[in-house]
């Protein structure tokens, strides 16, 4: 196969382009007996349980239903993945997102996890003013986006997982590899800076 | 040679203070070979320099410079355009000077061999007197003002030295503290006068700024003038700066004879001298002159009337006779003033160094109600100090007479009679004081205790000898300098030093009249001394070959009770230093604590709060630093919410 | 049993409000909603790094706020013409990233625990006055 510095040969012979036509629907575009078409309704559906997921990690006593809690919100943010029309992200997004970094912070509660009750006080002394900079910061975001005029902004488009492995190992192939280096070195560095530490001998 | 001459004058009694100064204590009593060396070699260069001065050899024959010689010493202050060049200028005045300066200063040094052949300060003494010639003679060859002011500060300073030079002596020390401090604000003036000059003219060369000074608007000379007689004042003692000579006699007899009589109270006469031109601009600073000077004179003879230190009687004198000169130059008869300053300076150091004498007779006793009748102990000092009095009343054919009657003729001629009348009273005064110091010293019984009067002797040859040195010119001088009226020597001096001063004033050169205008006026004069003298025998007693009146003390206790406030008055010196007393002691004593307060709670207070301030809030921002980075995170999304938001609003405008 | 479904009521009430909250902003086509839904998610998150005390929650809080980008990114790689196949590939470089941050972060926090024995952060205030 004769192959070119910008283009990878594929193994289907025709070529599939980029933005690929929306797969046929099966079940209809909206909802039966509604006019709410499935992508807003499922919009709102997963929207509303990202954020209270949300809410529910930053104000819940028990750290481990804060931990639960995330796990509900990286959920409902997969979802939300697919309804955009990037499902591979979506894919990774649990596989990372719940498989491993919450594995990850609940073993590290589990570790740090002191004998007696949670502690009376969940929230610093400057919550208050940390809640007020929260919501003036949604509203000059908010405020921001909307009264941005974003250009030629097109339809929604659905990414097609081929193309997009191409990419990422033809243009994207350096950054992939760095990102493999640095998730080594974290991890190495994680195991060190975790090591219980022999006393009286210190291995450099 | 002759410049070389003008260097050494003041450089060998420098020599001879710093020599002294270093192993003066080693030498002990050998101390007053270098010194008195120094002084009389200088006195050697000053004759010769002053003789081809007034005679008008060379170099001092050029006409168009006044007869005057300049001697260029060194660069004192190169500076840009500021320059000061420590130069010297000989004239026939500066001779006049040199030749009463130099020759008095030397029978001084000779005279403190025996005077002070007891005192352990010896070598001390004799470092000091010639830190004294050379300032004086600094002073007095100067050409330029700030070496003058240098000058002048040094003599300050060694009259000082001098005065207290008793340093375990109290009243010696505070006599010292107040002459310095006195002369100082006379010398603030000066200095003003001096800047002003300098701002004016830019120049500090005396012959220069003399050349220039018509340049000048009036207000300006008038102002400098006054600066200048206000140093003048200070240092010669005029009102109201005349309260620290009296004082000044805390310091050993031979001091009050050298600087208090004969030198250093005659540089502020000499000052207005030099500078005769720029008062000849502003008539009115002469006027001033003249009253402060003869009001000296009036307060300072009513003063000497009622004393009973000898030497405070002698020390009024001196302010009287100061006043005099002052008042010849304010009313413009310079030649006068200078001719009554070398007069003055040897009668009345010669009455100085005599009354030393007496006292040295008498066991260091000052108070004459513990003297009398030591005619017949002392003689070399009764004569003398006979022939002082005679010359200080103005006497004929003394030197007083010439010298006091020219003051007095001229102020008449010149229009100023009030000067006159005044002078005339005062001549009256201090006859009469003069003799009233003969009566209650020399004639009559004695009235101290027995034993000393057992133990009176004549004072050492090199004590008397000055005495009768100084007795000659005062009794000759006058004839040598003042003769013939109207076209005296000392005027054919002078003339062409204060020429242009004359000139500028306008007086009309009259003819002398013997028989006329001037010869009632020399009659006027003698007949006022002889009534103060006549007075003065009838009440004190007199002694003099066949003239013999004994002393009636009843007759002036009578007088001094029909007078009770005057003869207070005049006991209490006018009670100017009570005056001073509560006006800078007490109310200024006041005002400096009220200042001191302020600086403490005010000035520093205010920087105190500051401080205070500062770290009060210092302390309140330190609670900032928690040492939590969620408190630093929050201060983080609030500046970026801050900075988000102004762009927005600013974006949207 | 009634306080299981009274609390089910809720939530949903509570979900289907701020989904609609979401929506409000345009509807699922269109790129402000999403890019709205992002920023909520990273003010809440924000919140709860600035006011908890457990470190591991600051630590959960950071996970949310990396995601709240992610979504960004996702978002504009849908909506802007070519910028389809980056926004994918961003959001996943994001991700390792964010994984590799997390286990450091853990790491850090295990080994402070052991020294302080407490993970609260409260009491980590050796540099304070």
């Amino acid at each position: 196969m004769a192959t070119t510095t910008a283009t990878v040969t594929l193994h289907r012979p025709a070529a599939t382009p980029a933005t690929a036509e929306r797969p046929p629907v099966a079940i209809g575009e909206t909802i039966p007996f509604t006019a709410i078409p499935w992508g807003d309704a499922l919009f709102v559906v997963f929207a509303g349980t990202m954020l209270l997921a949300a809410l529910l990690v930053v104000t819940m006593r028990d750290i481990i239903r804060c931990g639960l809690a995330m796990i509900v919100c990286f959920i409902a943010l997969a979802g939300i993945y697919v309804i955009v029309g990037a499902p591979l992200v979506a894919a990774a997004q649990v596989l990372v997102y719940i498989g491993a970094i919450s594995v990850l912070i609940l073993f590290a509660i589990m570790l740090t996890e002191t004998k007696s009750a949670p502690s009376r006080l969940v929230f610093q002394t400057q919550a208050v003013p940390a809640a007020v900079a929260a919501v003036l910061l949604a509203f000059v975001t908010i405020l921001a986006i909307i009264a941005t005029d974003w250009g030629e902004v097109g339809e929604r488009v659905h990414t097609v997982t081929e193309e997009l492995a191409t990419v990422l190992f033809a243009s994207w192939v350096l950054p992939f590899e760095i990102v493999g280096v640095l998730l080594l070195a974290a991890v190495i560095g994680g195991v060190f800076l975790a090591k219980r530490e022999r006393s009286g001998e210190e291995s450099r | 040679m002759i410049d070389l001459f003008v260097l050494l004058i003041p450089i060998l009694p420098l020599a001879g203070f710093a020599i002294t100064a270093v192993i003066g204590r080693r030498l002990d009593k050998q101390a007053h070979i270098i010194p008195v060396a120094a002084v009389g070699i200088a006195w050697a260069m000053s004759m010769v320099v002053a003789f081809l001065a007034l005679t008008h050899g060379a170099p001092f024959n050029e006409e168009a410079a006044g007869f005057g010689h300049a001697v260029s010493g060194y660069t004192w202050i190169p500076a840009g355009n500021f320059e000061i060049q420590a130069n010297f200028y000989v004239d026939a005045l500066t001779a006049c000077l040199l030749i009463v300066v130099t020759t008095i200063g030397l029978l001084v040094h000779v005279y403190s061999i025996g005077y002070m052949a007891h005192d352990p300060g010896y070598w001390r003494f004799f470092a000091y007197l010639n830190l004294f010639m050379f300032s004086m003679l600094l002073l007095v060859l100067a050409d330029n003002f700030l070496v003058v002011f240098v000058a002048w500060e040094l003599v300050g300073l060694s009259s000082y030295l001098l005065i207290g030079f008793w340093t375990k002596k109290r009243s010696a020390a505070l006599a010292a503290k107040k002459a310095f401090i006195v002369n100082r604000v006379g010398d603030v003036g000066f200095a003003l006068g001096i800047m002003l000059v300098f701002a004016s003219l830019g120049t500090l060369n005396i012959r220069d700024v003399i050349e220039r000074i018509g340049e000048l608007d009036h207000g300006v000379i008038l102002a400098i003038s006054l600066l200048i007689f206000a140093g003048a004042m200070g240092k010669s003692a005029q009102f109201p700066l005349h309260v620290w000579l009296p004082d000044a006699m805390e310091g050993p007899t031979p001091v009050s004879a050298l600087i208090h009589a004969a030198t250093m109270v005659n540089a502020g006469v000499y000052l207005v001298a030099r500078t005769s031109p720029i008062f000849a601009h502003a008539q009115e600073a002469l006027v001033v002159v003249a009253g402060i000077g003869i009001f000296t004179a009036i307060l300072a003879a009513s003063i000497a009337m009622t004393q009973t230190d000898i030497k405070r009687v002698l020390a009024y004198s001196t302010l009287s006779q100061l006043g005099y000169m002052f008042a010849a130059l304010g009313v413009g008869a310079f030649t006068a003033a200078i001719f009554h300053l070398m007069t003055h300076g040897f009668f009345k150091g010669l009455l100085f160094l005599g009354s030393g004498s007496v006292i040295h007779a008498v066991h260091e006793e000052q108070d004459m109600r513990r003297m009398g009748g030591l005619s017949k102990k002392i003689p070399i000092t009764y004569a003398t100090m006979l022939v002082g009095s005679l010359a200080i009343s103005g006497i004929p054919p003394l030197a007083g007479f010439f010298s006091k009657d020219e003051i007095l003729g001229e102020a008449f001629k010149l229009g100023f009679p009030w000067v006159w009348a005044i002078g005339l009273f005062v001549a009256l005064l201090t006859a009469f004081y003069m003799f009233r110091l003969m009566g209650l010293t020399f004639w009559g019984e004695f009235r101290g205790p027995r034993e000393i009067w057992d133990r009176i002797h004549e004072s050492p040859s090199v004590m008397t000898t000055p005495l009768i040195l100084l007795a000659i010119p005062s009794a000759l001088l006058g004839l040598i300098l003042g003769l013939p009226f109207g076209a005296s020597l000392i005027a054919q001096w002078l003339g062409p030093v204060f020429h242009e001063s004359v000139e500028v004033l306008h007086h009309a050169e009259a003819e002398y009249q013997l028989f006329g205008i001037d010869g009632a006026l020399i009659g006027a004069s003698v007949a006022v001394a002889a009534i103060g003298i006549a007075v003065a025998w009838r009440l004190f007693g007199v002694e003099i070959r066949t003239i013999r009146m004994p002393p009636r003390p009843e007759r002036v206790q009578a007088l001094a009770s029909r007078t009770p406030f005057l003869y207070r008055a005049s006991l209490n010196k006018w009670w100017f230093d009570e005056l001073y007393h509560l006006l800078f002691i007490v109310i200024g004593g006041r005002v400096a604590s009220f200042l001191w307060w302020f600086d403490r709670n005010v000035v520093d207070g205010s920087v105190n709060d500051l401080a205070r301030t500062t770290i009060g809030a210092g302390r309140r921002l330190q609670r900032v630093q928690t040492g939590r980075v969620q408190n630093y995170a929050l201060g983080i999304a609030l500046g970026l919410i801050v900075m988000a938001g102004s762009f927005l609003v600013l974006a949207g405008r | 049993m009634i306080r299981v479904f009274l609390g089910t009521f809720l939530a949903s009430v509570f979900v289907i409000g701020l989904g609609l909250i979401a929506l409000a902003a345009g509807g699922a086509d269109s790129l402000d909603a999403y890019l709205v839904l992002a920023s909520i998610l990273f003010a809440i998150g924000m919140f709860g790094f600035l006011a908890r005390r457990n470190a591991i929650s600051m630590l959960m809080a950071i996970e949310l706020m990396l995601n709240a980008v992610n979504l960004t990114i996702v978002a504009f790689g849908a909506f802007v013409p070519g910028l389809a196949v980056s926004g994918s590939v961003i959001a996943l470089m994001v991700m390792a990233v964010a994984a590799a941050e997390a286990t450091v972060g853990l790491a850090i926090i295990i080994a402070i625990y052991r020294n302080k024995k407490t993970p609260l952060v409260d009491e980590y205030d050796a540099m304070s006055r």
